[in-house]
């Protein structure tokens, strides 16, 4: 197991930039999700440090060595593909023998490590089989097993439940994960869902425009947005945010009215901006509760039932949309007029012009 | 009564009706819920019936058509004429089959469940019906194309008299006459000696055949190291250009060459000239260096000429393997080369088939550079053939051998290369790189 390092690695392609200079570093053992929309870098970066691709800049380390240039054979790394690139020639137990038949193993070891890995993942069952008869579950379990059979020193996994069928897809998170803590593995994970990342990774890399926008625990990213970015794209629905003017200590809603802004965050505030000026009032749905003696008006847009409970889309203002959690016993009917609070601790505001988050000191 | 047609064609026509009785209507029969048996039988009436009926129309339409003043097209119009109006009644007569009340449930239809086909369309008798007619169709064709090639079997295996007999005699005694005039050169012999030769028991047994036309065989003749020529260098000269285009298509397909696009256009512009408007220059250049009439000098001409084939091809077959299976096998420790050998050979194997009988037939077929550009240590079957016309009389049934014998392996490569060719063929389209 290993820990992996990138200093300053960046990826052109001509012009233009495919990864802009990246730090990071992933702690052994670690499960590190690269998250972000498609064509934001993150399966380039990956490829980086498998070796697949070539940086045009910067350093890669595996355990303190430098691999910047090594041929990805050399790096003993392995990668599980999106659409598993099992060889089709192949019988299952030929396939997942075929890494160890590259290290010159023994006849005997081969077969004593295909049938740990087998019965780890299961599919004792379907060794002698081509991978094209199997499931989509049973193919990436396979794709699973190459790669855990030769021990490598990282996993690296690019979008590996993306061609499954929903219903495979959680059962295989599920063994994915499970999998990661009994293996104890160095894991980098690429995928552009973010349900995905917040339930895998120990630590989450959002990914946008070829840039870091914010590396954290799933609950750091969630709660704690770095930028306007991560704010919309974590979260299903994202953040609330809403632009606003601040002054003294308030918080006006264009053509809405008055939210007074939680004594906490005052100070924070006053010094981001002078005092006075544009914020963003960012919050989670969660944060919103209904009551008749709410602070902000708005109007009820439209309610979706999502079974454990009922997201309530809320006109503000007939200036935009707020979406609130409420609980599933509650109903409202459309175009009725409500009120709602926000919880102060769930409040985060933005600074509109570099769209990153304006930090509070937190007292202890 | 007279039917407008040779004697051929009523027989291949009437052929033609029997198969679709017999392919046709046991498929109605079993539908109506009879058995195989009757099926064929019936068939076998249906076709003989159809058949008559066939050149009952065409002796009916023929005055029709005749007014047309166009004897040919008149014909062609007769016939699809007379087989549209036969479709048509068989396929009404059908409906009047009754159904059978004995123990056999009726196969297919909407109530009954489906053991050969999931499409609703492809249970209908009447569309199953009408594909036995389209393979009787194929069939016959087929039929025709190989005439020929039957032909030309036959006279390999017929006597020198057999041969040009008038009309041509379709049952005859084979003979091995043809194939040893074709590997041997023999002597005349006079009476004399023949009565001599007559006495030896050390005689093989073509040495008696040939003894019955008076000559004695004395050794091999040229053509037996014409067509090891062939073998030779065709073999060659295929391994080298699948051999070289599947680097260069594997190296066009993977990596960012600076000109690709050009270089491609490059190497496909060498297909746009005749080969035969360059053959006066390069015999020049070949006499100059050496090369000519030489195994190594045909086999890079032949070699030059498929590569550009086999480059464009193979990289169509290669474009459409994705990166991902060698990039797994990179990842999993093993060198480019090892790679392109376990994973992209296996995966491109169609191609590679498809590519081989391409070039193979190629260089075996290939007549206007082998006649010039070579003369006897390197000439090829080809230019040959012609050459054995023997002396006082053209020997057909030799020349027949010959053909036969060039035709085997081509027969024998496309064979064992069939499983992979049919897909290689429809599906390796070859695509702008």
């Amino acid at each position: 197991m290993a820990t992996i390092e990138l200093i300053n690695v960046e990826k052109k392609f001509g012009e233009f930039n495919a990864v802009k200079p990246m730090n990071l570093t992933i702690n052994n053992g670690e499960f590190v999700v690269l998250l972000g929309p498609s064509g934001c870098g993150k399966t380039t970066s990956l490829r980086m440090i498998s070796g697949l691709e070539a940086v045009t800049g910067g350093q890669i380390l595996l355990d303190g060595r430098d691999v910047t240039w090594a041929h990805p054979s050399d790096r003993d790394i392995a990668f599980v593909f999106q659409f598993f690139a099992l060889y089709s020639h192949m019988t299952v137990r030929q396939n997942i023998s075929f890494p160890l038949q590259a290290q010159h193993e023994t006849k005997d070891t081969i077969r004593q490590r295909v049938a740990e890995v087998a019965q780890l993942l299961r599919i004792e069952n379907v060794l002698d089989a081509h991978p094209s008869s199997l499931s989509g579950g049973d193919q990436q379990r396979v794709a699973l097993a190459r790669a855990l059979v030769r021990r490598p020193a990282a996993f690296l996994m690019d979008e590996p439940l993306g061609a499954l069928d929903a219903e495979f897809r959680e059962t295989m998170r599920a063994e994915i994960k499970r999998l990661h803590i009994e293996q104890h593995a160095t894991t980098v994970y690429v995928t552009h869902d973010q349900i995905e990342a917040m339930a895998m990774g120990d630590r989450i890399v959002v990914m946008s425009a070829a840039e870091v926008q914010q590396v954290g625990t799933p609950a750091q990213v969630y709660h704690n947005p770095a930028n306007l970015f991560v704010a919309r794209f974590i979260g299903s629905p994202g953040m609330n945010l809403i632009p606003g003017q601040y002054a003294q200590g308030v918080f006006n809603i264009p053509d809405c009215g008055p939210y007074a802004v939680p004594a906490e965050w005052q100070p924070a505030l006053n010094k981001a901006i002078n005092g006075e000026g544009k914020v963003v009032l960012g919050f989670r749905p969660e944060a919103v509760t209904v009551s008749a003696q709410g602070e902000v008006p708005a109007t009820v847009y439209a309610t979706d039932l999502h079974g454990g409970y009922t997201m309530l889309h809320m006109d503000l203002c007939n200036n935009q949309l707020v979406h609130a959690r409420t609980t599933r016993e509650t109903q409202y009917k459309i175009n009725t007029p409500v009120r709602f609070d926000l919880n102060p601790s769930m409040v985060r505001f933005f600074h509109p012009d570099t769209e990153k988050a304006i930090v509070r000191e937190v007292t202890a | 009564m007279n039917i407008p047609l040779p004697d051929f064609w009523i027989a291949y026509f009437f052929l033609f009706w029997v198969l679709v009785g017999l392919t046709a209507t046991p498929v109605v029969l079993r539908h109506k819920g009879y058995a195989g048996w009757l099926g064929a039988l019936a068939g076998l009436g249906v076709g003989v019936i159809g058949g008559a009926v066939f050149m009952l129309l065409l002796v009916v339409l023929d005055p029709i058509t005749d007014s047309l003043d166009r004897p040919f097209l008149g014909a062609v119009i007769s016939i699809l004429g007379g087989a549209a109006i036969i479709l048509v009644l068989l396929n009404v007569l059908k409906n009047f089959v009754p159904v059978s009340g004995g123990g056999i449930q009726a196969v297919g239809g909407p109530r009954t469940p489906v053991a050969y086909s999931t499409r609703v369309d492809k249970v209908d008798p009447t569309w199953q019906a009408m594909q036995a007619v389209r393979a009787s169709v194929v069939i016959m064709l087929a039929a025709l194309t190989l005439i020929p090639v039957l032909w030309m079997s036959m006279t390999a295996f017929k006597s020198r008299a057999d041969a040009v007999a008038s009309p041509p005699k379709v049952i005859f005694e084979p003979t091995m006459e043809g194939f040893i005039s074709l590997l041997t050169k023999r002597r005349q012999l006079n009476d004399e000696q023949i009565a001599e030769y007559e006495q030896r028991d050390d005689l093989a047994w073509y040495d008696e055949v040939m003894l019955e036309r008076g000559q004695a065989i004395i050794g091999q003749s040229d053509y037996v190291k014409r067509l090891r020529n062939s073998l030779i260098i065709a073999g060659s000269s295929t391994i080298l250009s699948v051999g070289l285009g599947l680097l260069a298509a594997y190296a066009f397909s993977r990596f960012n060459i600076p000109g690709e696009g050009d270089l491609l256009f490059f190497i496909l512009s060498t297909r746009m000239l005749p080969p035969v408007v360059v053959t006066i220059p390069i015999f020049l250049m070949y006499r100059e260096i050496n090369l000519y009439d030489t195994y190594p000098g045909i086999i890079l001409l032949y070699t030059a000429f498929n590569l550009s084939f086999s480059v464009w091809l193979l990289k169509g077959f290669i474009d459409e393997i994705p990166r991902e299976y060698e990039e797994a096998a990179l990842v999993d420790g093993y060198t480019r080369l090892q790679a392109f050998a376990k994973v992209v050979l296996p995966q491109a194997v169609t191609g590679i088939a498809a590519t081989t009988v391409f070039s193979f037939i190629f260089a075996w077929n290939e007549y206007a550079f082998a006649l010039m550009l070579t003369a006897d240590n390197a000439r090829t079957a080809p230019p040959s053939i012609p050459s054995v016309l023997g002396t006082g009389g053209i020997e057909w049934a030799a020349i027949a051998a010959g053909s036969l014998g060039f035709l085997i392996p081509v027969v024998l490569v496309t064979f064992a290369l069939r499983r992979y060719l049919l897909r290689g063929v429809t599906f390796g389209a070859i695509r702008q790189g």
